[in-house]
């Protein structure tokens, strides 16, 4: 069976320069076997048009929202697309590129990517990459409430018309409070390349190594105080980020459990949880986790760590989180996994319990 | 787990549940806490001791009058959880809140860094 095909995802409010990102973008030959898929809000779509674009993996979808339609709309697009191929009758793309429109909440497109069976298999998320105006993206932040989740589920920001703006040091510092783990980037007039944008053409761990998670970056206080929540971001009410690091490794057993508590709990606080996880079982091989809302992907284990940093690092996005609860869930997790090994150990060895 | 992390655990979690219930004290040796829940109900979490594996935790309810008897028409009402999550949810449930969302593996090849 074929390698799940990557689905890279660009978002980002009305404006901020997604279209001239992918005009850009599908010049570049690196994403010759790329099929892209637009959406836009309205009747009449436009984008397409905008795009130039040289063979047939073009897709418009002006039926809505993306995000509000996403089950029927994009999932059917994708696997029909995917059928198609199979047919012969699409060129046999290798990435597929989609373009939000400004509007949409890029969580539901996320999870729908993560979960659907029907696309199981055929394709695996990629990149997500949200450009953000530099001249008008901090008033954007302040007035639409979408802008903040487009940013807050971004692996990478673009901040865009950067010849504009002479200074972005306060949009930039803002944009770290709310989302530590993305890479941040000024680009002017959509130039970048697809290489280093989606690392097309690298090598997937090497990738993973180099910047999918930029958690060395992330210099969060881990926990504020007793009592205290996670307040980074204090300019976009509700939605903040926090990092939470953890020198012990964590048993691979806590895993699930602390993911199922803190979804079951808060899950509906939270946008995005992403980090690297020193496990005991797994030692020199940390887990990467990533999830959308309360959507998981299978945890991605590395070969070694990225860098010399090897504490484990988690960093939640979402609104008022319960930072202190979060953690201490963790600990008492962990510790009860301990205790219960501990116990099956003697009981195995036929040692009384202390 | 300490007082202190119970203390956390279960203050925030009413919180996060915007439950009408209260912890009032939370106490070691052995580990316990006692919360009030409307209707003049009272609710201890206690620590399962080395002997009463493969509990972890108990919680026993109490009322200080018969009117005011919690649902299964006894005055006084123990409940076993193997788990501290287990120990979260039946508080959750008991308090009458639903649940947020459970936790879901995504069903595709995991994450593409291609």
């Amino acid at each position: 069976m074929s390698a799940p095909t990557p689905v890279s995802v660009i978002t980002g409010f009305l404006g901020s320069g997604k279209t001239t990102l992918l005009r850009h973008l599908l010049r570049d030959p690196a994403m010759g076997r790329t099929a892209v898929i637009i959406n836009e809000f309205g009747e009449i779509g436009i984008d397409h048009d905008l795009v130039e674009s040289s063979d047939e993996n073009f897709i418009e979808l002006t039926t809505g929202c993306l995000c509000c339609k996403v089950r029927s709309d994009l999932v059917m697009t994708l696997r029909d697309m995917a059928r198609r191929r199979a047919d012969g009758l699409l060129p046999p793309f290798e990435r597929v590129l989609i373009e939000t429109s400004g509007l949409a909440d890029p969580a539901a497109i996320l999870q729908a990517l993560m979960i659907d069976r029907d696309l199981a298999g055929l394709y695996a998320l990629g990149e997500v990459v949200t450009t953000v105006d530099a001249l008008l993206g901090a008033a954007t932040l302040d007035r639409h409430r979408q802008s903040v989740r487009q940013v807050a589920v971004a692996d990478r920001l673009l901040l865009t018309k950067g010849d504009l703006v002479a200074g972005t040091d306060a949009l930039d510092a803002r944009l770290q409070r709310l989302n530590p783990g993305a890479t941040r980037q000024r680009v002017a007039h959509g130039a970048i390349g697809a290489a280093e944008l989606f690392g097309v053409g690298n090598d997937r761990r090497a990738a993973a190594a180099r910047g999918y998670f930029r958690l060395d970056e992330v210099r969060a206080p881990a926990i504020a105080g007793p009592g205290a929540d996670a307040h980074a971001g204090l300019h976009d009410p509700g939605i903040v980020s926090w990092c939470l690091v953890r020198d012990r490794p964590v048993h691979a057993l806590t895993l699930p459990l602390f993911l199922e508590g803190l979804m079951e709990h808060c899950g509906d606080r939270l946008l995005r949880v992403k980090g690297i996880v020193d496990v005991v079982e797994r030692p020199g091989r940390p887990a990467v986790l990533h999830g959308v809302q309360h959507v998981f992907h299978p945890p991605e284990w590395l070969d070694r760590w990225p860098s010399d940093d090897r504490r484990t690092r988690l960093v939640f996005i979402g609104e008022a989180l319960p930072s202190r609860w979060i953690s201490t869930l963790l600990d008492v997790l962990d510790d009860d996994v301990d205790r219960e090994q501990a116990r099956h150990a003697r009981a195995q060895a036929g040692q009384p319990a202390p | 787990m300490t007082a202190e992390q119970l203390d956390c655990l279960l203050r925030t979690s009413l919180e996060l549940w915007q439950s009408e219930a209260t912890l009032q004290a939370v106490s070691e040796a052995p580990l316990q806490a006692r919360l009030a829940l409307p209707g003049n109900l009272h609710l201890t979490v206690r620590e399962a001791g080395p002997d009463e594996g493969p509990f972890r935790w108990w919680l026993v309810w109490s009322a200080s009058d018969a009117d005011h008897a919690p649902a299964g028409g006894q005055a006084i009402r123990h409940k076993p959880c193997a788990s501290t999550l287990g120990l979260l949810r039946s508080l959750r449930e008991s308090l009458g809140v639903s649940a947020v969302s459970r936790v879901r593996i995504g069903t595709g090849a995991g994450r593409s860094m291609q």
